[in-house]
């Protein structure tokens, strides 16, 4: 239990997967403008990154066996992309409202590298089914925690006028980004 | 050689699985879509505000499709020719399914009668026939039907409007009764002694609930106020319909039309006292107006905007100044960035 929970920790705080990984840049900045966004884009991605971590292990027992290793990250983007459409296309159909809630982020993720890397970083840590799905769980409630974090901030810097013209939307948002990633180094110890 | 042949036969047959996956999915979890909703949603401004009443753009496009909304209900950013193009899209479809709109529609005529009839209470069975035989002829002259349908339509078309707050005290001119801290919205505040801290019960609390809601950023708080601007605001109704003390309200755009800013239906001497900038209910404006077109009500003066033609004699002659135009707005305005 305390494996997994040290999985967990880790995956979520000291190796988050935005600010010290750097993995997901595009979301964090692009989606984090409202906190309502910000909240389905996280809870999309949880789906997601869970869902393509439970379908890619049986996959890289598959790849290690035949000693394909290096065709990893092809197989996994293919695996990915096809996951998130079949999502989409059972959810239009049994679950509208879902759909509707998840609708607009999920094609956003297909090619997400947070995606991507989670599943990658997890295969090759050697983690069995369970801690590849602690590690995925971990890495998307970061995914939540930095962004929510960033659309909580962003919300704020909007209304402040005191902020130079120059430094005004995009810049300052890069700055707090930076700050954040030196404050989650802390968790690194 | 071996490696290589395997690395492409797997990748070759995974893709192949994927792709033969997602086309088994595809056909079994086939949801009918309509190629009208994406032609009526490139009409539409896109920029999702749900001022219609629906959820979105696209929402609104596959309700006007297929639960046949009014195709005039969008209030932000569609002009006449876009309204034309959307009625020429739903009439461009094959008679069969003119004829289905049509009978939709009389059918939904049909229940608002009957509405209007339950809530006067006469129940009158000849009524039920004749409107049963009035929808059969309209079936048959399905073609007629729309042009009278259209012709509805036509008269219905809002003018665009732009949205102003009806209340001029800020901070310098409104008086309050205590200080406050910790209010983070309108319904907050309302629910403090006295429905908030400002001694006007009529007045914006500017705690900025409209703020939140408006997804263009027309309004800002200035000095305890909020104020919208009027290039900004594309009159989706979002902040009229938060604001708590309904003070939000719209005028014809285009012009710059005098508004009034203050609520308080008060007697002169109550206002006086509790905010320098109210309407004290003095009836200058309506014996200034040149084409007679305020009247007072509740001691607050009413324009019909129909007939007023932006003068500007009733402001200048207000004088507590709470009659401002468009221009004033934008002074004040200015002001504010001098201010900063």
């Amino acid at each position: 239990m305390e494996h997994y929970f040290s999985i967990f920790i880790a995956a979520m705080l000291i190796n988050n997967v935005i600010l010290s990984q750097f993995l997901g840049i595009c979301p964090f900045l692009g989606v984090s403008k409202k906190m309502s966004t910000a909240v389905g884009m996280s809870g999309a991605v949880l789906f997601v990154i869970v869902m393509s971590c439970m379908v890619t292990y049986p996959v890289w027992r598959l790849l290690n066996r035949f000693n394909l290793n290096y065709m990893r990250t092809i197989i996994f983007i293919l695996l990915i992309a096809t996951l998130v459409q079949l999502v989409e296309i059972i959810l239009r159909k049994m679950m509208p409202s879902l759909y509707k809630a998840l609708g607009v982020y999920l094609p956003l993720i297909t090619t997400n590298c947070a995606v991507l890397g989670t599943t990658i970083k997890a295969a090759e840590g050697g983690f069995s089914l369970l801690e590849s799905i602690v590690y995925s769980l971990g890495v998307s409630c970061g995914f939540f925690l930095a962004i929510v974090i960033m659309a909580g901030i962003r919300e704020r810097l909007d209304n402040n006028k005191d902020i130079p013209k120059a430094f005004q939307g995009m810049p300052i948002t890069l700055i707090t980004a930076g700050l954040m990633a030196i404050a989650f180094f802390g968790f690194g110890g | 050689m071996e490696m290589f042949l395997m690395a492409v036969s797997f990748a070759g047959i995974s893709g192949l699985l994927a792709g033969l996956i997602l086309g088994v999915a595809g056909k079994i979890f086939y949801v009918k879509t309509d190629e009208r909703v994406e032609m009526i949603r490139n009409e539409l401004p896109g920029n999702n505000c749900g001022g219609c009443g629906y959820a979105g753009c696209d929402d609104y496009a596959s309700a006007i499709v297929e639960k046949s909304a009014r195709p005039d209900m969008c209030t932000a950013g569609i002009g006449p020719e876009n309204i034309e193009n959307i009625k020429n899209i739903l009439k461009g479809k094959n008679e069969n399914m003119l004829a289905e709109k049509a009978r939709y529609e009389a059918q939904t005529m049909r229940e608002d009668q009957s509405m209007c009839k339950d809530q006067s209470m006469r129940e009158d069975q000849s009524m039920y026939e004749d409107q049963s035989m009035r929808e059969d002829q309209s079936m048959r002259e399905d073609q007629s039907m729309c042009e009278d349908q259209s012709k509805r339509e036509a008269r219905t078309i809002p003018e665009k409007q732009v949205m102003y707050v009806k209340c001029g005290g800020n901070c310098d001119a409104a008086k309050s009764k205590y200080k406050c801290y910790g209010i983070n919205s309108c319904e907050e505040a309302l629910l403090l002694p006295n429905k908030g801290p400002k001694a006007c019960k009529f007045g914006c609390l500017g705690y900025g609930s409209c703020v939140k809601v408006c997804e263009n950023d027309a309004i800002s708080i200035y000095k305890g106020l909020a104020v919208i601007d009027g290039d900004k605001c594309i009159n989706c109704g979002k902040c009229r319909q938060i604001c708590p003390t309904h003070v939000i309200h719209g005028r014809p755009f285009l012009k710059n039309f005098p508004e009034i800013v203050c609520s308080n239906t008060d007697k002169g001497k109550g206002v006086k006292e509790i905010c320098s900038r109210g309407c004290i209910g003095c009836g200058i404006c309506l014996k200034s107006c040149s084409t007679q077109c305020i009247i007072l009500k509740d001691n607050l003066p009413e324009i019909d905007y129909g007939k007023c033609t932006a003068c500007g004699l009733c402001l200048e002659k207000c004088p507590s100044k709470c009659i401002v135009d468009k221009n004033g707005l934008l002074t004040y305005n200015l002001r504010r960035a001098n201010d900063i």
